[in-house]
């Protein structure tokens, strides 16, 4: 499976659940739910995405088909922003 | 060439301005807010600022887009445009020195040049000494500093004006420098504030009955409020400004007042800077008490909601 990792120049910072995401290029800035920063802080380059998928599915007990869609869609949001791109290879 | 220079004082940092045109000499002097300085400390940092007035940058001018402005960030250089370029300004970093090519145009829109030559610039090379630009005022009562956040026209000037009136002390009514050095503080130290006519005519009682005029007029504090201003002070709470027909204190979780300073706090220029910038606001939200003020002309009512949170009893 994929693996991607978090843009260099975005920072964010999390507060008790929710997470704000700022685009230091562009001055853009996102807010993230519970869920979405779980995912955000797990796009570290090295974790795949079926562990990330199964962390959202432990963490927010929902399906395994649903915690997918959410993943899927949420990387296709965050793929547009330019906010991550693909992993490089070690 | 013919030169003209000033010495300028911001806190403890020095300003020394040099240009070749003495018109735009008396706007960056007559709209530099803050006290002179002390003849017995040396400075702890000198930026030095070049503006250079020519005949035509080949830029149109508009007068209604007189706040707009662009930048870009080469390598250590930070370039701001204003007016559609007619004023163009250089940061550069490492040598503590703005550069400014202004078109003689421009020279019109006399109350910003100083902000868009010395003031917006500098307050983005005093993020390597710690200090952080927020836009916003600063008062005090009885040692307990608030921040009174908002954009031009939210009210800043007004309220400052009005607590003065209720007692309180003032900082600045539009700029301050937020600094995290045993525990959260602020500076700011105007002497002058900039003032519109339909503020002056709330406060006619006080600062007399004037003719109408347009944009913003320089008002000396030190003559109506003598005693009342200070340079520094901790910071135990921050409001966001809202007029409104009442008056009543929100609280704000740490994440909604942290998006809100992302528009007060220019964060947007030097990456790495505004990535210290950026981890410096959120420790702030976390660590003070932020709070929405909606607020009428009643400052009798403001003066005892900040109270009680300067206080620490909302």
């Amino acid at each position: 499976m994929p693996k991607y990792q978090r843009h260099p120049d975005i920072e964010w910072k999390e507060f008790s659940g929710e997470s704000l995401l700022l685009n230091l290029t562009t001055g853009a800035y996102f807010r993230l739910n519970a869920v979405g920063g779980l995912i955000w802080q797990m796009l570290d380059g090295a974790t795949p995405a079926e562990t990330i998928v199964t962390a959202i599915q432990n963490r927010f007990t929902v399906s395994a088909e649903q915690a997918q869609a959410d993943f899927d869609h949420f990387i296709t949001v965050l793929s547009a922003q330019q906010l991550i791109r693909p992993a490089t290879q070690p | 060439m013919k030169t003209f220079s000033a010495d300028l004082s911001l806190g403890e940092f020095a300003v020394h301005v040099m240009t070749n045109h003495s018109q735009l000499l008396d706007h960056l002097t007559a709209g530099w807010t803050f006290p002179p300085g002390t003849a017995n400390d040396p400075p702890r940092a000198t930026f030095n600022v070049e503006a250079r007035v020519v005949d035509n940058l080949n830029h149109y001018v508009s007068l209604r887009e007189d706040f707009s402005y662009n930048y870009q960030h080469v390598t250590e250089i930070l370039n701001l445009n204003y007016l559609q370029g007619a004023v163009r300004v250089e940061v550069h970093y490492h040598s503590a020195r703005v550069s400014a090519t202004v078109e003689k145009r421009a020279l019109h829109c006399a109350a910003a040049l100083s902000n868009w030559i010395i003031t917006l610039p500098v307050a983005e090379m005093l993020k390597a000494y710690g200090l952080f630009f927020m836009h916003a005022a600063a008062v005090n009562k009885h040692g307990n500093g608030i921040l009174l956040a908002g954009k031009s026209g939210a009210g800043k000037t007004t309220i400052a004006l009005g607590l003065l009136q209720q007692g309180w002390q003032l900082m600045s009514d539009d700029e301050v420098y937020l600094c995290e050095e045993n525990g959260w503080s602020v500076r700011g130290g105007a002497l002058k504030i900039k003032i519109s006519f339909r503020t002056w005519e709330m406060f006619r009682e006080k600062l007399g009955a004037v003719q109408p005029f347009r944009m913003k007029r320089l008002l000396n504090l030190h003559e109506y409020f003598p005693g009342q201003l200070i340079a520094k002070s901790n910071v135990t709470a921050l409001c966001f400004l809202q007029r409104s027909p009442d008056c009543d204190l929100q609280r704000l979780p740490p994440i909604d007042a942290l998006k809100e300073l992302f528009n007060l706090a220019f964060l947007n220029a030097h990456p790495e800077y505004a990535r210290q910038n950026f981890a410096m606001l959120g420790r702030f939200v976390n660590a003070v008490p932020c709070y929405r003020l909606r607020f009428n002309a009643d400052f009798s009512a403001v003066d005892r909601l900040l109270t009680a949170i300067a206080e620490g009893n909302d």
